[in-house]
């Protein structure tokens, strides 16, 4: 009767863990914001739901929306709200209208957009393409795809071909090589025989352009907007309200800088304000990686890049937007000499032996590392452990000097007994017990 | 009396007053034990920053207090708050919770002080006849005032005995919030006289300085915490309401404005000048409106 009852038990409990296992969240129809929103350096996809409390968009910079209808629902393994926009996407028509704090009201109609980021030495740049020049741009990547397919295609034909041929004259060279015949010309001919030349894919971009597609264009001044959508038929699509801030770039143009140390290469620290200041126990190099940097409110950019994000409205970040191009640092202190120092590429082995650790080594393009890329392109600033102060000025190609680019890396010297100067500390108090042994001389206490 | 001899008059009473406190204070225990405790507490901000850092840079968890440190303020206010405190050093971090501590030391003991001397009279019975209560509020606030300078310059020192000694930066920030510190102390302290005016007891003067300047700390903690849904929602409601009269809003406010470069901190600090004057001209006219009575 009891092995019955455990047994019913059992089963009951792997009942629920199986429907707690298979149970679907609950789906919510909503009127959605759908955004793509440009973050400074790339661009981010998120939604802001019926009771999201704001869109946040960087201000005087495209980012996309649409105004949909689909089904949200709350996936508690993630904590994250996600759309089912594979059940219900219906994407509604009409023009938006946004009012400011003031009252002037601006009208968004929908535009067909499309954008792409073009590649450069140490960061993308990002190009916005809207009605006939985003189809312009869309059908020469298609273009450019076109030529891909039909040059790989081409290319496959050949590459076949020229297998087969090489294959066949090695057997001719072998057979004559066996039955003791000259076989030199063949031989020769081999040796003469080049592959053809694989195409490669069009490099131009490093995110090729998407299918251009139908929204708002969100390229806002500052400020607050009560936005919503009207539809052709003039009436207000009822969810589709929010409140849109455009919040701006702050700093913009200051440099920070990412510092690897030589003994840690996976801790990068970061010096990303003008006044802060390096602090390093010696003994190490220091590869330095200048960037330019804009300064955002905190909650706004993390809202702009995921909706549901929190952050803090009193607080600024700094945001790392592109490598400093050609730039050279000039290191003052130390020795006393004034050391020069060019940006160089660098590679990161891991080290063999017990150690399991990473080193990191001077890039060899044509030994070690040919066909790869270097790992990082960085200062190399020796920090040794008997420097007090060394001082870094950035200047760019034209040298100039970079504003915001200048540091100090201070070498933080801890004596044997660290504690020594709490016998200052102490002093006070001894003050305090003279004064009390005066003060009980001259009462009589 | 004369009319134009009597703001010399009061000066002059205030300043005897001020001195005769400050003699009072110098001769009691409290202030070299609160003194102790200010350079104790920055000693071990500086030295244990000065333990944490390694050959790549400051790590917190190389030592047990900047561990505690770190949890503390990342959780409460976020690794961007973090980040920017130990931008420069330790020494903002230092300056401010020593001479805080200081500071409100200073201004809870006159807070105290007036408001007894308020129930029983003694300052101008016993000593000074010709003093009025706006002649105690000056001197309790020139005491504050000259122990405040004081300690700055004190804490200052020993800092930067500190930075020689572990070769730490003591920049721009901490010059910047030392002189905003300073204007602080002096509208906390008005705030306290206006306090001491108002309680009729020792015991209700202290509490009610207490209550406020906890509730505009935890005010101004709450606006840089990452609180979210309700809790925010409440202390954006009671920011709203209370922050103007907080001199620990205009002051942050001003801190920030400096950071940011919108405003030289002299500009930026003028509110809370304002603030200080209007907590002083509240207490003066309450203190009058008292007329002879128990002052």
């Amino acid at each position: 009767m009891v092995k019955r009852l455990i047994a019913a038990a059992v089963l009951a409990l792997l009942g629920i863990a199986a429907q707690a296992q298979t149970e679907t969240p609950e789906r919510f129809e909503e009127v959605l914001w759908s955004l793509m929103s440009y973050n400074g350096r790339d661009y981010s996809p998120t939604f802001c739901r019926e009771d999201g409390d704001m869109v946040c968009v960087i201000a005087d910079a495209a980012s996309f929306t649409s105004i949909r209808t689909s089904l949200v629902y709350w996936w508690p393994t993630t904590g994250e709200w996600y759309t089912d926009s594979k059940a219900l996407n219906v994407v509604h028509e009409g023009r938006l209208e946004l009012r400011d704090r003031r009252g002037r009201l601006v009208d968004l109609e929908p535009v067909t957009y499309t954008y792409c980021s073009v590649h450069e030495r140490y960061s993308q740049v990002w190009r916005v393409l809207l009605g006939r020049e985003a189809e312009e741009e869309w059908a020469r990547y298609q273009g450019l795809q076109e030529a891909y397919r039909t040059a790989r295609s081409g290319y496959g034909i050949a590459k076949a071909s020229w297998d087969e041929e090489y294959a066949d004259l090695s057997a001719r060279i072998a057979s004559l090589r066996e039955t003791g015949r000259p076989y030199r010309a063949e031989l020769d001919r081999l040796e003469g025989m080049r592959p053809p030349t694989e195409p490669a894919e069009a490099s131009e971009y490093l995110i090729p352009p998407a299918e251009p597609r139908t929204g708002y264009v969100l390229r806002l001044p500052p400020g607050t907007y009560a936005a919503r959508l009207v539809t052709p038929e003039g009436l207000v699509l009822e969810g589709s309200e929010r409140t849109v801030v455009a919040f701006p770039r702050e700093g913009a143009g200051t440099v920070g800088y990412d510092l690897i140390p030589s003994d840690r290469w996976t801790k990068t620290v970061e010096s990303n304000q003008p006044s802060s200041v390096i602090y390093s126990a010696g003994g190490v190099h220091l590869y330095a990686r200048p960037f330019f940097q804009d300064e955002y409110n905190d909650l706004f950019y993390k809202k702009a890049i995921d909706n549901d994000a929190n952050g803090n409205p009193a607080l600024r970040n700094w945001i790392k937007v592109r490598q400093v191009e050609a730039a050279r640092i000039e290191v003052t202190g130390g020795h006393g000499a004034t050391l020069r120092v060019e940006e160089m590429p660098y590679y990161v082995e891991q080290t063999e032996g017990t150690a399991m650790g990473y080193a990191i080594v001077a890039f060899d393009a044509e030994g070690a590392h040919r066909g790869q890329d270097p790992t990082l392109r960085a200062f190399d600033l020796p920090v040794p452990t008997d420097a007090d102060t060394l001082r870094l000025r950035l200047f760019d190609a034209e040298g100039r000097s970079l504003p915001g680019g200048d540091r100090e890396i201070r070498v933080v010297k801890v004596a044997k007994r660290p504690y020594a100067t709490l016998l200052l500390v102490l002093i006070p108090f001894f003050m305090g017990i003279a004064v009390l042994a005066v003060r009980g001389r001259k009462t009589g206490i | 009396m004369k009319a134009a001899a009597r703001p010399r008059r009061r000066a002059h009473a205030a300043l005897v007053i001020a001195q005769r406190l400050l003699f009072e204070t110098m001769i009691g225990p409290g202030i070299y034990v609160a003194a102790c405790c200010a350079l104790l507490a920055a000693h071990a901000l500086v030295t244990e920053f000065a333990l944490s850092i390694e050959p790549g840079g400051f790590n917190p968890e190389r030592t047990a207090l900047y561990r505690l440190v770190y949890e503390l303020i990342v959780s409460a206010f976020g690794q961007t708050f973090f980040d920017g405190l130990f931008a420069e050093g330790p020494f903002v971090l230092a300056y401010t919770v020593s001479f805080g501590l200081l500071a409100v030391y200073f201004a809870s003991g006159s807070v105290t002080r007036l408001a007894m001397e308020r129930r029983v009279g003694a300052m101008e019975l016993v000593c000074y006849g010709p003093a009025d209560g706006t002649s105690c509020l000056l001197g309790a606030l020139g005491r504050d005032m000259a122990l405040s300078l004081c300690s700055a310059l004190l804490l200052l020192a020993f800092l930067g005995v500190l930075s020689l000694r572990h070769n730490l930066a003591m920049g721009p920030h901490l010059a910047s919030a030392a002189a905003a510190l300073f204007l602080l102390a002096f509208a906390v302290s008005s705030m306290g006289l206006l306090c001491a005016s108002l309680a009729t007891r020792a015991a209700s003067a202290a509490a009610l300085f207490t209550g406020l300047l906890l509730l505009f700390a935890v005010l101004l903690a709450a606006r840089y915490a990452g609180v979210t849904g309700y809790a925010r929602t409440l202390a954006s409601a009671l920011s709203g309401a209370l922050q103007w009269f907080s001199p620990l809003f205009w002051w942050d406010l001003a801190v920030r404005m400096a950071e940011r470069g919108a405003l030289p901190a002299c500009v930026g600090l003028l509110p809370l000048a304002a603030l200080s004057a209007s907590y002083l001209t509240a207490a003066h006219l309450l203190t009058r409106s008292a007329g002879s009575g128990p002052w």
